[in-house]
Parts: C-alpha cells; structure tokens; sequence
C-alpha cells in the first residue's frame, strides 16, 4: 500500500493577502451620533417645508411641485427618523429582556 | 445617489413642463393682440429643452450622474397673419391688419403633450418616494 502525495489540490504558493481588521471598521459612531444627525436633518427638512408652505400662502412661492417635493421630502427624513428611533427600542427592549 | 436628488431629476422635468405650458397660455392669450405703437406684433415663442452637458471626467466610475433637462425661450419661426379689416383703425396702407401667426392647433397638441409629460413625471417621482418608503420597511415584523 503506497501512500500517495494528495495531488488533486493546487499547491498553496499563492499567499492571499488578507484584510487586517482595520480595513473592516466602518465610521466607528455610535448610536447617539446617528440619532442626532437624523433629528438636525429632520428639523432642517420640517423648517424648510414649513417655510415653502408660507411662501406659497403670501403668492409669490416657487412652483407648486417644488413646494409638494419640499413637504413629501421633510415627511420621508421623519419617517427615516422615526425608523431608527424604533430600531433602537428595539435593540434595547431585546437587551432588557435577556434574563440573568 | 441620495433619494432626494431622484426626486430633483423629477423636479427638473416639471419645471421645464411647467414652463412649456407658460408659453403656450401666453400664445394663445396674445394671439388677437394687434400693435398699437407701429412696432412688429407679438412673436409667438416656444420652449427648447435639452439635456444638460454631460461631464465626461468620471463616467466610468459606475455611479449614475444625472443629466437634468434645460429650457429656454426661443421665437418661432411664424410671420405674422395678415387679415383683410379695411374699417380697423389699425388698419395699414392697403387696409390689412397683422395678428401674431399663432398655430393653434399646434399650441393645443402641445399643450396635450406637456401636460402628459408633467404627469409623467410626477408618477415617476411618486414611484421613487415609494421605494423610498419600502426600503423604511427593511427587518420590519409583518
């Protein structure tokens, strides 16, 4: 019985270069960052809505759709707020309920 | 590319629509205008659309660069419409009066057209916004 090399494998001459963990880390913010980001852009989006709708009022707004795409545009950042916001409770809710 | 700038392609279109339609409400309300100071009658314009310059410089990098349509005003190439009103006190020498040569069947056909061509748009932005909305339902529990 001879014993016979394993021949049916490459030979392992081609080092892949691998990716240190570093190369993984996304921005490394934390929760509390993206939350307070997405509440500013949501204010920013709801006071500039808010100042279309008044221009509009007076008579001398833009055209009638860029006015409706400002609204349509602050409601999407609040629901996209509103999401994270539920995602964390989420998160939270299911940390909570891990029994010690 | 960010939601918001899908619904500004969306925006460019129905400006440029809006704008089509301006001009062809200004035609037909001029069309019956004669001058009154001895200067040429009201020439008739319509709206020119075209894609905004492509930027070439980075095409390749896989990324969609939107090319947003520009309008302008131009004048069309109509000579004005001579009617024969010998008691009009605009009248000129040989008793003829000048209104603009508005076509008004092309400015209704156009006016179809443009009016689809904003709906249009407005359908594609309100697609975007649903999209928009389904991708807020990711890891939702049904």
């Amino acid at each position: 019985m001879s014993v016979d090399a394993v021949g049916f494998l490459p030979p392992l001459d081609k080092t892949e270069t691998l990716t240190s963990p570093a190369d993984f880390s996304v921005k490394q913010s934390d929760f509390a960052d993206t939350l307070s980001e997405a509440l500013s852009e949501t204010n920013t989006a709801l006071n500039k809505s808010d100042q279309a709708l008044r221009h509009l009022a007076a008579g001398d707004g833009a055209n009638l759709h860029s006015t409706m795409i400002t609204l349509e545009e602050a409601k999407l950042q609040f629901q996209l707020s509103e999401q994270i916001r539920n995602k964390l409770l989420e998160s939270y809710q299911q940390i909570m309920r891990e029994q010690i | 590319m960010s939601y918001i700038d899908s619904f500004k392609i969306s925006e460019a279109g129905m400006n440029v629509e809006r704008m089509r339609l301006d001009a062809i409400a200004q035609n037909l309300a001029n069309q019956h205008t004669i001058a009154t100071d001895g200067s040429a009658p009201y020439a008739p314009v319509s709206v020119i659309a075209s894609p905004s310059a492509v930027d070439f410089s980075n095409l390749l990098d896989g990324q969609f660069h939107p090319v947003a349509p520009k309008a302008m005003l131009v004048q069309q190439n109509v000579s004005p419409r001579k009617s024969y009103e010998p008691d009009n006190p605009m009248a000129d020498s040989q008793g003829f009066v000048s209104y603009p040569g508005v076509n008004k069947v092309n400015e209704m056909t156009t006016m179809m057209m443009a009016t689809r061509a904003y709906e249009a748009d407005v359908k594609a932005m309100n697609a975007a916004k649903s999209m928009a909305l389904s991708a807020l339902d990711i890891g939702e529990k049904s």
